[in-house]
């Protein structure tokens, strides 16, 4: 079997689509591109395609990754320009690398991404949000309201949160660039720390800009990974 | 593009499922919009996921926009929460292409598939900005068209259309768009427009009719202005008849989320209480030849892992066999699925569907609709309790766990023993399933009731609607009688049957009754939980109609509402029907054997197409 690593964009309206919208639309983009699809087996085969953190409806990725599983070997260029010609616009392929050796699935690799956060703040309160802004990576804890299905809980979200920088724009746009932990062990929202902001700003846009594996202090694309296996990590 | 949507287009997180307000699918149309003279909006009444499941609609987009001076766009009932948003930012609703207003276009074309999607049509034109009612638009608002087959009585909307149009309209639907792009040009009033679109099969003109009523409530007359008699169209040739190419492939799970390919048209096995099974007539089949090559092309160019065979009777289509054999050696090893949506009762379906379900058995489906031979005769479904028997320990048998097996309460001459019938029905189906699966978990027998609501054009149209509480008591009986661990049990909402029942076979007086709902409050009428009778309720007393008016049994000499609409279907042919069911005699498939004299083909000028024979 024949395994690649694809580097792709989710924007424009097609931010809207679930994780689930955007597994069908890829599949379905795989088989009118005409790639041989590798199947599990079993009595509900399902082709091997594998995705990294799920993306929350509404925020835009120029950094997203999947494997994929293929029966025959082909030209990791040729993958690219098969997909983009099929794909529908919002969707587009940036990079195909050939996976080499077997690491960790996308899903336990990926602990580190980035977000870019434009916001819109009248001009009378622009100065409050940078400060505001600005303490949330001194403060030693950060209590947000978790809701779901068996309740609510408060979590400290300030171990997730990395990094923080904000930037003025022009009018009364701010860009705010967050780095900070996602998967297994802490998942930081964006939105979540926007809303930490008490003041009357509203969010224009949110892209998640890019995603890393960490590991001992340093930091690797996914993409680099396909070629460079762990030690040990052998299959 | 529209500033309107550039408001809202950032706000979509706002709204539960937003990928059904973006449009933006593999394979839409989008055509510029100011350089098309006439511009179509193909509006269902009903959610995206349940109007692009519908076949209609797919195809008269791609016909329409295969013109060159013509565009088609397509919009549905938003949800309340997008309604809520929309109206916050004085936004109209929009089709998803151009995600233009529905008053900037030309025509509307809705979609009438059932009764209570009706209020969602009041609730598009108003969000639209289009006046709810025909007598209040002028010749620079959209001429608003209705079809589907709620048109074959489409006297309860009247009251909201310009026009209609009845039957199948793939060959003559340019020309009367054509018609009215000519008629627009000239700017003249509405009334010239309709002097010229009554020549044309099919097309039914409400306002160029007067009713008249009798002190006792029933129609008077109906009476033309014009010479036009609306008579439903039928397509001649559906060998050559258009079919989808661009088969749009949309983002969120519709409905039927499949590539499903029309196999034949029309039914003629002529089950008593069928709207669908007299309004397609006559049966006309597709060539293997045909469906293989479209079929190849349609997967290739969607990706679409399942197909579907589809038909109002697939098993009945002369060469299902080879057909469905062709299918699975040509898809199965493509990891696409095969499917048909209907099976017969007989051992030949259950082989049929072990050849395309192969090792993943998930369930099956009969429809007896009645729990005894008797009733079954009456009803003119053909099949014995023996054949029903046979089916289902083919299945077993075959390694199925779970069937389905669907029923209709309230069917006229039903006695308690019918009710009884049912009951038997699915205890000993359940213990055949016993005897192959004693020991599984999963085995499974869900039996599905629904309400009988008697139709226009049916050989039932005279009958009598059982009331809310004869429905509730029937349903209870079964409650009490259908349960155990491996037995499920569904059925309708009587309040919800009733007002369908009302809305079949109304007059123009009811339209009042749904503006006044619908101002009230109600849309989303077929939605349990968005459904509100109580509304309903108040509408018939603010408008002084009794809704029991509507569901009683009429005499051969009443005058009913849709008397003036040919659905070339002979109302002899109907009323010798209906007495036939009194003395439980059967009327035989003319597929099968000869003419049944219902008068369809001389009627619309068309033939049966049945190819017969069994090898491809």
């Amino acid at each position: 079997m024949f395994e690649y690593r694809i580097c792709f964009v989710k924007q424009n309206l097609l931010k809207y689509l679930s994780h689930l919208d955007l597994m069908k639309a890829i599949e379905r983009g795989i088989r009118r591109a005409n790639l041989p699809l590798a199947f599990s087996g079993g009595f509900h085969p399902h082709p091997k395609i594998s995705y990294g953190p799920a993306l929350a409806v509404g925020i835009n990725s120029t950094d997203e990754y999947l494997d994929l599983e293929l029966s025959r070997e082909l030209n990791p260029e040729q993958i690219l320009e098969l997909l983009n010609t099929v794909l529908p616009d919002g969707l587009k392929i940036l990079a195909v690398k050939r996976i080499l050796q077997h690491g960790k699935p996308l899903s336990a690799l990926i602990n580190r991404a980035s977000y870019l956060v434009i916001i819109a703040a009248p001009a009378h309160i622009k100065h409050e949000v940078i400060h505001q802004a600005g303490q949330l990576l001194t403060a030693p804890e950060l209590n947000v309201l978790r809701v779901n299905k068996d309740g609510q809980k408060i979590v400290n979200i300030r171990p997730w949160l990395h990094n923080l920088t904000i930037k003025e724009n022009s009018g009364d746009v701010l860009e705010i660039h967050l780095t900070g932990e996602i998967g297994g062990n802490g998942n930081l929202r964006p939105d979540d720390i926007i809303n930490y902001i008490n003041l009357p700003v509203r969010i224009v846009s949110i892209t998640r800009t890019g995603l890393w594996h960490e590991t001992k202090g340093m930091v690797i694309k996914p993409l680099d990974i396909c070629e460079k296996p762990e030690t040990g990590n052998h299959d | 593009m529209n500033l309107d949507w550039e408001k809202i287009k950032d706000q979509l997180n706002k709204v539960s499922k937003p990928t059904r307000y973006i449009g933006n699918e593999y394979n839409i149309q989008i055509k510029e919009w100011n350089k098309h003279d006439l511009k179509v909006a193909l509006a269902f009444p009903d959610l995206y996921e349940i109007g692009q499941s519908h076949l209609g609609l797919r195809i008269l987009y791609e016909l329409i926009n295969a013109q060159p001076d013509m565009l088609a766009e397509r919009v549905f009932t938003p949800w309340p929460d997008f309604q809520k948003l929309i109206r916050e930012n004085k936004v109209r609703l929009h089709s998803l292409e151009n995600k233009q207003p529905l008053s900037g276009f030309e025509v509307i074309g809705f979609s009438l598939q059932y009764e209570l999607s009706y209020t969602n049509i009041l609730t598009m034109l108003s969000l639209g900005g289009i006046p709810l009612l025909a007598a209040e638009r002028t010749q620079a608002h959209p001429i608003v068209i209705g079809g589907g087959p709620c048109t074959f009585n489409p006297e309860p909307m009247a009251d909201f259309f310009d026009l209609f149009f009845i039957g199948e309209a793939e060959e003559v639907l340019l020309d009367i768009l054509a018609e009215i792009k000519a008629w627009k040009e000239t700017g003249t009033e509405k009334t010239s427009l309709y002097e010229k679109l009554g020549r044309f099969p099919g097309v039914y003109i409400p306002s160029l009719f007067q009713v008249t009523y009798k002190p006792d409530s029933q129609i008077a007359a109906i009476v033309p202005e014009s010479s036009h008699a609306p008579v439903r169209a039928a397509v001649g040739d559906f060998e050559k008849g258009f079919f989808p190419k661009q088969w749009l492939v949309p983002y969120i799970d519709i409905v039927h989320d499949r590539v499903a390919y029309e196999i034949q048209r029309g039914c003629s096995k002529g089950c008593r209480f069928c709207q669908a099974g007299m309004i397609y007539r006559p049966a006309r089949e597709r060539s293997p030849e045909r469906i293989i090559q479209d079929l190849k092309k349609l997967l290739a160019e969607t990706g679409y892992e399942e197909l579907s065979l589809t038909s109002l009777s697939s098993a009945d289509y002369s060469r299902i066999d080879n057909l469905i054999s062709e299918c699975c050696g040509c898809f199965t090893p493509l990891r696409i699925n095969v499917s048909l949506p209907s099976l017969r009762i007989d051992s030949f379906s259950v082989d049929l569907a072990a050849k395309f379900q192969g090792s993943h058995k998930s369930s099956l489906t009969f429809a007896p609709e009645a729990g005894t031979e008797r009733l079954r005769r009456v009803i003119n479904k053909r099949v014995t309790d023996n054949d029903l028997m046979n089916a289902v320990t083919a299945a077993f048998q075959a390694g199925w766990q779970r069937l389905k097996l669907y029923f209709m309460i309230g069917l006229p001459t039903e006695t308690q023993s019918d009710l009884e019938g049912i009951v038997n029905l699915a205890g000993e189906v359940m213990a055949i399933g016993k005897k192959f699966h004693p020991k599984t978990k999963s085995l499974r027998i869900t039996v599905s009731v629904s309400t009988f609501v008697p139709k226009a054009h049916t050989p039932f149209q005279w009958r009598q609607q059982i009331s809310i509480a004869e429905t509730a008591a029937k349903q209870h009986f079964l409650q009490e009688r259908l349960r155990g661990r491996h037995l499920e049990l569904n059925w309708h909402n009587p309040y919800m049957s009733h007002l369908e029942g009302v809305m079949a076979r109304g007059d123009r007086r009811i339209g009042g009754v749904i503006l006044r709902a619908w101002e009230k409050g109600a849309q989303f009428d077929s939605w349990g939980d968005q459904f509100n009778y109580d509304l309903w309720r108040e509408a018939f007393q603010d408008k002084g109609v009794d809704p029991n008016f509507y569901t009683r049994e009429r005499s051969y000499e009443e005058i009913l509402p849709w008397w003036h609409i040919n659905s070339g279907v002979s109302i002899d042919f109907l009323k010798n029907e209906d007495q036939k069911a009194n003395h439980e005699q059967t009327t035989e498939d003319c597929r099968d054997f000869s003419c049944t004299q219902c008068g369809v083909c001389s009627n619309l000028q068309v033939n049966p197409r049945i190819i017969g024979g069994d090898h491809v």
